[in-house]
């Protein structure tokens, strides 16, 4: 994104609406770093600007990766859906994906509100990979992943995002394993990741990960995301 | 996992603060969805949400209009409403369930309230997604009471300096706390963001 200086009256109606700060007033008109610009299109979306300034250049690779991870209206190719994530729990009274005996671990890196280069989430792939987790394949992110070593191509890395998230799977029995090793890792990271938790229901209505997590002494906020089971499970 | 999790505030606050959402699941229930999704729309907007919208056009706030919303809905999305009470929450489900239109329906709230709704209505919550909160470098995020409005929007796209911008102007008299809640909710594109809550939430903040 760019701000098209012949046409910008300085007015400033702008800069507060941009998520990543990156707008700021130039010499003579508000200008976009373009190392803060995450691409989320926001300024642009929204219709702030009354001259219509905002200039929306082709992106190439590997810049394209910062809308990709940044502003939900693209689709990912690999799963048909808009956002950053997959269907995981939304779904999965129809497909099945979380059995009981599993959790899902879930790391967005960069959320809230602080964005992230991609080398912040290389650090958690590559320590999740050398332990061995399974990366969950329809993650968008997981096909740039070396699912072995957890690298991701290196002419990405300093490319910035809003925020990218890590999903695997791990048995009950590894979870606080996996969340002290993301704990342990996230003391060298140079942003923030809002942490989350999925399981299934057990048979008697009550949340396996809930009772661990508990056990464990491990902060959980009071409020969450159920899937409520209406979905109709998918015979293939 | 995911973009309607991780709201911040008192239990009192997110006492009013639910997002219902839908969608089919891609392969292998999304073909032939849409008139299913047109038929959600149409149950979760009979019951006055404060937004509506669908992960893959836009919002009331973000287009304007609900109509605007309907129109553009396609197969395979989300199609999302945002509601203020546990009745309103309960008349959703049990309208949804009655329908039987075999979707993935998932509720984000208080886990005791939605627990609550789903054993009112007959239902048997299925999975869950917990937040474990925020790690890492804490330091860097702004003063809580900003990310509680600004969270709202789980993709990040309600800035947290337009936050403290409109809430300036509350402050000063020059804008409503009703008009900044839906100032605010015009970036976020999915309409999971609650104006009402942000009107309340705006008016704590010290500008």
């Amino acid at each position: 994104m760019f701000i098209d200086g012949d046409k910008c009256i300085s007015c400033e109606s702008c800069i507060s609406w941009c998520p990543m700060g990156a707008i700021r007033m130039g010499e003579k008109t508000a200008v976009i770093d373009p190392q803060e610009c995450v691409e989320c299109n926001v300024c642009r979306r929204v219709e702030i600007c009354p001259v219509d300034a905002f200039m929306q250049e082709p992106l190439e690779w590997p810049r394209s990766v910062r809308a990709i991870y940044s502003d939900p209206l693209n689709i990912h190719k690999e799963t048909g859906l808009a956002g950053r994530g997959t269907e995981e729990i939304k779904t999965n009274d129809v497909t099945g994906r979380f059995r009981r005996g599993q959790v899902g671990v879930a790391i967005e890196v960069g959320r809230p509100g602080v964005g992230t280069k991609l080398k912040e989430l290389e650090k958690l792939s590559m320590a999740l990979a050398r332990y061995g987790v399974e990366f969950e394949p329809k993650n968008p992110l997981t096909n740039l992943i070396n699912t072995k070593t957890g690298q991701l191509p290196a002419e990405i890395r300093e490319e910035k995002v809003l925020s990218a998230i890590i999903e695997v799977t791990v048995e009950e029995a590894k979870l606080l394993n996996v969340l002290a090793l993301i704990k342990e890792t996230a003391k060298g990271l140079e942003t923030v990741i809002s942490m989350d938790v999925a399981c299934r229901a057990a048979e008697d209505g009550t949340w396996p990960c809930a009772r661990i997590l508990k056990e464990a002494g491990i902060f959980y906020r009071p409020n969450a995301k159920i899937n409520v089971g209406l979905g109709k499970p998918y015979i293939g | 996992m995911t973009h309607t999790l991780h709201r911040q505030g008192s239990t009192e606050s997110l006492e009013k603060d639910y997002v219902v959402f839908a969608m089919p699941s891609s392969g292998l229930n999304s073909q032939g969805s849409k008139p299913k999704l047109e038929k959600v729309f149409e149950i979760l907007k009979r019951h006055n949400p404060v937004n509506i919208g669908d992960s893959k056009g836009g919002s009331r706030f973000s287009l304007g209009s609900d109509e605007a919303v309907r129109e553009i809905l396609v197969e395979n999305e989300l199609v999302h409403a945002v509601y203020r009470s546990r009745e309103q929450v309960i008349k959703v489900l049990q309208d949804l369930k009655d329908e039987d239109l075999g979707l993935s329906v998932t509720v984000s709230g208080l886990m005791e309230s939605v627990h609550e709704c789903c054993h009112k209505v007959g239902l048997t919550p299925h999975t869950i997604v917990m937040s474990l909160g925020i790690w890492g470098r804490t330091d860097l995020l702004a003063e809580e009471k900003i990310q509680r409005v600004a969270t709202m929007c789980g993709h990040g796209l309600v800035s947290y300096n337009l936050v403290r911008e409109l809430a300036g102007q509350v402050k000063d008299g020059r804008l409503t706390a009703r008009k900044a809640g839906e100032m605010l909710a015009k970036p976020c594109i999915c309409g999971i963001f609650n104006p009402e809550r942000a009107a309340e939430l705006i008016e704590e903040i010290d500008s």
